[in-house]
């Protein structure tokens, strides 16, 4: 197993005599060496449900079968917890090795829909069962459901993402599933985003088991956590990160951000914006960017890689026109691009301004241009649009944006065609799926 | 009692280091009574790889708790006569967190887990901000002063500030809060005896009252009211547009940025085109060029051995035809003679004939 660096420019030169502003793609790739899988991680996991009362009939089943699923799939070394919560929060299993199977799953099935929605109170019990059992060679997460908004003990936003990131400090993080139509999404999305997990959500319940399914595969894939990445530029030089990665660090000449775990065969990624006022573009070679990245592999060990570096020299207009555009650096700036778009056509839609939205709809088209996979993604929100769906069109922009932004993504996709059976043949969590809120089909 | 783990962030000298191994070796009654380490000793130990390499400061080693913890285990596996070599395998296969969790147990020192500590603080901080979230919307929800208002003023002192009032009363009121603006408010007796029309009559009642603009005293209130309403839906209707045009005005930006920046690489990509153009086309004038003079070249050369070959091939036709000529002549005249030779020999044979005859 190999973890490794690459750091490539938009073109390769500098413009001589012009303000010089392009992209930087930094990859973090894994890749299979021989037949030999690595040892995998143990998982310590605690399974947080919400009970409240609109989570009875289906729903709730759903979600029970997802966690009775996950249960299912654990090895019996696995730690496993399971809380329920309504008004309060109940420990339904404390935490335990997994062995005793059918006791747990019994436990789940007796779970029973209640009232309001402690969402904090759920999710602070799943994370002091998690830490009683904590290792650094397992991987350390809460898995939180609910399908409404917080509306009992804490409900500030900023506070319980500042309390998800305080926790991931901790090395134990947070993924969060969203169901329904009634969910608040930017508490879902912020949470796990700061609690360093990911971030699902089901428009029906049957729409649930996918995104367990997808959890669960880059659970059991994982090859390392806590990527680090330390990127420094010299003074001349302004930097921008577009991805929406959890930024630990920003001084001027130095940038420090989390980036989500690597598992097998996938690559993560973020891409920079650099800008250079003409002055600085001078005859000689310019160091622009180096990336150092950290990160814990499946021993627990902290693994340092780099630096690679972007060093360019500055050429007159005509040569500058020769060199061609990286096509996989092009292929990022268009998915960031598409996300702002749609992240605006969100907030446009959220305060009831569909012609703006529908703007936005159309800027991101002509952004996606020939790339099939995204301009099926901007079908289905068109859609939304169309039918003044306010709530689903929120959602699907709000996920399907922040996917875009910390996706890991396979090396087959330059291609720019979008194939379901190609897709298929991936892992879960490399898929790109064209609905978020839906199974992949 | 003193906790091992307290010392998780400390950075000392070796000869610093030394006492505090000393002071947790006596602490924890480990090996011989009044052994005292020495640099020698920790030195020895870092070289055999029984402790981690000291983290350099200049010219300076500093070591820390992962530092303390395997010297301390150590010492402690060697107490109980295991050799050093056998130490060194043992902490090459182990791991850290497992080593100083075992150590810690093993004297009784409860190891602490920082996600515990963490949740800990997370959850005391929650409860006062719960409670702080609590006292604001108790400060902010007005009704609360209506509610269980009551009037305890002697009938005189009501008199005096003019009330319309004979006596003071007290009630009981329970509001009813349906937006952070608007409350209802509705004595608690009364609360039992309203049913599905009366509180659909009371409803109207609130919507004329609202909507009565001949209310005596309340009319100008209501104006007022009104205007101040009108002009916060204008106000908000205002920031919709401007958060709008703001939203307008910086993709718009960004599009120019943008354009320029797409039209500038155009540009380029024009002039590399009509450059290109230009160096084709002189390319081609040139080749045409040299290759209607080497066409022109061959052609002359070609007429010229046209020409040769056309005189050698008439003077060889010529030559053949004379001799065809001869030929025909000498056979022509090799037939004559035959036919004579025969025109004698009918002659002779019409003769023999005659005579016959």
């Amino acid at each position: 197993m190999t973890i490794t660096l690459n750091l490539k420019p938009q073109r390769n030169a500098l413009l001589r005599g012009f303000d010089n502003e392009f992209h930087g793609l930094l990859e973090v790739k894994h890749t299979q060496q021989g037949q030999q899988n690595s040892p995998r991680k143990s998982l310590n996991l605690s399974i947080v449900l919400d009970r409240s009362g609109s989570m009875a009939g289906q729903p709730l089943f759903e979600a029970k079968q997802a966690a009775i699923m996950m249960v299912n799939k654990m090895r019996p070394s696995d730690q496993i917890s399971v809380v329920a919560y309504d008004d309060t929060a109940n420990l339904i299993v404390p935490s335990t090795p997994c062995s005793n199977k059918q006791d747990i799953i019994t436990a789940i099935q007796n779970i029973h829909e209640g009232n309001l929605t402690n969402l904090h109170g759920g999710w602070i019990m799943g994370a002091e069962q998690v830490a009683t059992k904590k290792n650094v060679k397992s991987i350390n997460r809460v898995l939180l459901l609910s399908d409404g908004n917080a509306n009992v003990g804490l409900t500030d936003v900023s506070e319980l993402k500042n309390q998800c990131s305080r926790l991931a400090e901790t090395n134990i993080t947070t993924s969060t599933y969203g169901l329904g139509h009634s969910f608040n999404e930017e508490l879902m999305v912020n949470i796990a985003g700061a609690g360093l997990g990911h971030s699902y959500y089901g428009q029906t319940s049957d729409d649930l088991m996918d995104p367990f399914n997808e959890e669960f595969e880059t659970l059991l894939n994982t090859v390392a956590t806590d990527l680090q990445v330390i990127s420094e530029s010299s003074n001349n030089v302004d930097l921008e990160l577009m991805n929406n990665y959890n930024v630990v660090e920003n001084n001027p000449n130095q940038l420090r951000f989390k980036m989500p775990d690597l598992a097998e065969n996938g690559e993560a990624w973020a891409l920079f914006k650099i800008k250079i006022n003409l002055e600085h573009v001078r005859n000689q070679r310019l160091e622009v960017l180096r990336c150092n990245v950290s990160f814990r592999n499946n021993d627990g060990e902290l693994i340092n890689k780099g630096p690679a570096k972007i060093i360019l020299d500055a050429v007159n207009q005509n040569a500058f026109s020769q060199i061609s555009e990286d096509e996989k650096v092009r292929l990022r700036i268009t998915e960031i691009n598409v996300a702002r778009f749609q992240d605006r056509a969100r907030e446009a839609a959220r305060v009831g301004d569909w012609a703006l939205t529908e703007f936005f709809i159309r800027e991101a088209r002509r952004e996606a241009k020939g790339n099939e996979w995204l301009n099926s993604v901007i079908d289905r929100l068109e859609v939304y649009a169309k039918d003044r769906q306010r709530e689903n069109f929120s959602k699907e922009a709000l996920y399907s944006s922040d996917k875009m932004n910390k996706r890991l993504v396979s090396d087959d996709e330059l291609n720019m065609n979008y194939s379901i059976d190609l897709e298929s043949s991936k892992n879960a969590y490399l898929r790109r799926k064209v609905e978020r809120g839906k199974r992949f089909s | 009692m003193k906790l091992l783990n307290e010392n998780k962030k400390i950075e000392v000298n070796i000869k610093e280091f030394i006492v505090l191994c000393e002071e947790w070796l006596n602490t924890f009654l480990i090996g011989k009574k009044g052994f005292i380490p020495n640099e020698r000793l920790i030195r020895g130990y870092v070289s055999e790889g029984i402790l981690p390499k000291p983290e350099r400061k200049g010219k300076e080693s500093f070591y820390g708790y992962k530092h303390l913890i395997y010297f301390l285990v150590c010492r402690d596996l060697f107490s109980e006569s295991w050799p050093l070599a056998k130490i060194n395998e043992y902490f090459k296969n182990a791991i850290f967190e497992e080593l100083e969790l075992n150590f810690l147990n093993k004297y009784n020192q409860q190891a602490l887990n920082d996600s515990l500590e963490v949740i800990g603080e997370l959850k005391k901080s929650s409860q006062n901000k719960i409670q702080k979230q609590k006292n604001k919307e108790t400060n902010n929800n007005f009704t609360k002063s209506l509610m269980l208002r009551s009037y305890q003023n002697s009938q005189q002192s009501i008199k005096e500030f003019g009330s319309d009032l004979n006596n003071v009363f007290k009630d009981e009121f329970t509001t009813f809060t349906l937006a952070s603006w608007l409350s209802v408010a509705i004595k608690t007796k009364k609360l039992s005896e309203i049913d599905a029309d009366l509180a659909y009559r009371i409803s109207n009642a609130i919507k004329s009252a609202l909507l009565d603009t001949n209310l005596d005293e309340n009319t100008l209130m209501y104006k007022e009211v009104k205007q101040t309403s009108d002009l916060d839906l204008k106000n908000q209707q205002l920031e919709r547009e401007n958060f709008t045009l703001r939203k307008d005005k910086s993709l718009l930006e960004n599009k120019i940025k943008y354009n320029e920046h797409e039209t500038h690489l155009k540009d380029l990509e024009i002039q590399r085109m009509e450059n290109l153009i230009k160096a084709k086309e002189e390319n081609l004038m040139a080749q045409l060029d040299e290759r209607t003079a080497l066409y022109e070249k061959q052609i002359q050369t070609l007429e010229i051995r046209n020409q040769e070959e056309r005189k050698i091939i008439e003077t060889d036709m010529n030559k053949k035809m004379e001799e065809i000529n001869l030929n025909y002549q000498m056979e022509m005249q090799d037939q004559k003679s035959i036919i004579k030779q025969y025109e004698i020999k009918l002659l002779e044979l019409e003769k023999e004939l005659k005579t016959k005859k």
